[in-house]
């Protein structure tokens, strides 16, 4: 397909989505972080939006339009780092399946006032096998539960990292995704090693 | 960089004026915009106020034509706008034609004749129809003395006449919207030219039936100095109307007329980012929903094949902005991200320049295999300099 390699180098867009549940703060880690445009796609109405979306009237209508946070973050020439804040709705999950291939990894926000709200997307992401983190969202530098504790609720892999931040904070959104790409590093090279 | 990009793209969806208003629903429309459809009513309604009194005056000066008069006034609910843009058409006509205006006052007490009558038909039936024979009389003999000697038409059956004109003008034009004077033939369109922009429907509608025998009794002279005015008048009135319609679809694009919705859509303040894009998104890629070809990828790159002497006719202006866009390899995410189309129109749209042979697509290296530990490296570098 792309076989003749050109003088030029290819450029390397890498994928990091931001899932979470509703009101986590996932738009405001990605605008905090980049450049936010305002992504629209569609996808199938599937079952799951039946009851959700009211389709009277257009019964023949097949696809919907989802509004979702994309952010860029151009790290030299030839790399690109994109951010898909996915949808906070259930019903949009079905989205994340072509966002999920070939994503580097995913980024996934608790509050833990409401920490079941990321369980969906904690399983989601071990299902696919896509390395992700865990960001909880200390609102307004509240941080009510240690990591400890986080960590057991989530019931997460020990290697699994979690990560206290401020997602309104820049310096905090970065480091979120600084460890992120650690990590995603950490688990390529455990093959190689072995 | 980022804002390099942003600004190198940002004047094509800006600019194209088709995906902004059209997508980007709330931007333009936030700002209050006039209707395109007001200004040919509003202008009237000015008139009207300004011409009030004209329009006041015309029953006083009507007794001159006898009962029908005070008939009209019986039948009074005439929308007082319509009868002001009568006396401005009457007006206009006398200022636009100074030398005919014998033969246009003169039409126009025709008009009012008619009018009159008919509305005298209407309203008072059995009442006087002795007083209506001599008012219908009257005037048809006052237009010959108008058209013979001028010298004889003073200022002041001048000004009566142009008042009986106002008054002969409404229930001629508002009144009857259908069928008024067959014979002559103008007082449809007339009537027709009223109701298209936009004007307020008139409350009254007089018996037209009566209406053509009058007519018939009119000069054929008359007729067009009539016709002509008004119709002058609507043309442009209706080309005014028509502008915002026609103005768009020059390019010989079967879609155009889509697209042409777009000026249409700027006039309405009430359509914004809550009511959704006018133009649903599947209608650029013709219904179309898959792409021509497979595979294309959110983070397939795109670059365009820049064919200077490329036939651009038949392109839609998304796909000349993607063109525009696409001179340095970019994503189609990107693509719909900075046009606000969703992806899967991209997709379509897209594919139809790789159809076209205008644009090449390759995947991202990191799409293909997982990126080396060098891009990492570069990721994390890249992260902390930030």
């Amino acid at each position: 397909m792309d076989s003749a390699p050109s003088s030029r180098r290819r450029p390397v867009a890498l994928k990091v989505l931001i899932a979470g549940g509703f009101g986590v703060g996932k738009t405001t880690l990605v605008s905090s972080c980049s450049e936010v445009l305002p992504l629209r796609t569609e996808e199938h109405i599937t079952t799951a939006s039946i009851g959700t979306d009211d389709l009277t009237g257009v019964e023949g209508k097949t696809t919907t339009t989802v509004v979702m946070d994309f952010g860029r973050i151009r790290i030299n020439d030839d790399v690109v780092l994109y951010l898909f804040g996915t949808p906070g709705q259930e019903r949009f999950w079905f989205l994340w399946d072509e966002l999920v291939i070939g994503a580097l990894g995913a980024v996934v926000m608790a509050d833990t006032r409401r920490l079941a709200d990321c369980f969906p997307s904690l399983d989601y992401f071990e299902n696919r096998g896509t390395p992700f983190l865990v960001a909880v969202n200390c609102f307004f530098g509240e941080q009510r539960h240690s990591v400890e504790k986080v960590r057991e609720a989530l019931d997460l892999d020990p290697s699994v990292p979690i990560v206290l931040c401020d997602a309104r904070d820049r310096e905090s959104s970065k480091q979120v995704l600084l460890t992120l790409i650690q990590y995603v590093r950490s688990t390529q090279r455990i093959p190689v090693a072995g | 960089m980022g804002d390099d990009e942003r600004r190198a793209v940002g004047p094509t969806p800006e600019d194209s004026a088709w995906t902004g208003p059209r997508h980007r629903s709330g931007t333009g429309r936030g700002r209050p915009r006039p209707r395109r459809r007001r200004p040919p009513a509003a202008e009237p309604v000015a008139e009207a106020t300004e011409r009030a009194p004209e329009a006041s005056t015309a029953p006083t000066h009507d007794p001159s034509t006898g009962g029908a008069s005070t008939v009209d006034a019986a039948t009074g609910g005439a929308a007082p706008a319509d009868t002001a843009r009568g006396a401005t058409a009457s007006s206009s006509r006398a200022s636009d034609e100074t030398p005919v205006d014998a033969a246009t006052v003169e039409a126009a007490s025709v008009d009012v004749t008619t009018a009159d009558t008919a509305t005298v038909d209407k309203a008072p039936a059995d009442k006087a129809p002795a007083d209506k024979a001599p008012a219908d009389k009257a005037p048809a003999d006052k237009a010959p003395v108008d058209k013979a000697p001028v010298d004889k038409a003073s200022a002041d059956t001048a000004t009566v006449d142009a008042a009986a004109a106002v008054a002969g003008d409404r229930p001629g034009e508002t009144g009857d919207p259908a069928p008024p004077s067959p014979a002559t033939g103008e007082a449809p369109g007339t009537a027709r030219a009223r109701v298209a922009p936009g004007t307020p429907p008139a409350p009254r509608k007089p018996g037209a039936p009566r209406v053509p025998s009058t007519a018939s009794v009119s000069p054929a002279g008359a007729v067009p100095a009539t016709t002509s005015a008004p119709v002058a008048r609507r043309t442009r009135a209706v080309g005014k109307a028509a502008v915002p319609a026609v103005a768009v679809p020059t390019v010989p694009n079967p879609r155009v007329p889509v697209d042409s919705a777009v000026p249409a859509a700027e006039e309405h303040t009430w359509l914004d980012e809550e009511a959704g894009p006018v133009v649903r998104p599947y209608t650029l890629t013709g219904g179309r929903s898959r792409p021509f070809t497979s595979g294309l990828n959110m983070l397939t790159y795109v670059e365009a094949l820049y064919a200077p002497d490329a036939d651009l006719v038949g392109l839609q202006p998304e796909q000349r902005a993607i063109l525009e866009m696409t001179r340095t390899a970019t994503t189609v995410v990107e693509l719909a991200a900075r046009l606000d189309l969703p992806v899967g129109v991209v997709r379509v749209l897209v594919g139809d320049l790789i159809q076209a042979n205008l644009v090449s697509t390759f995947e991202a290296d990191a799409a293909v295999r997982a990126p080396g530990d060098d891009i990492l490296q570069a990721v994390i570098d890249g992260l902390r300099a930030l």
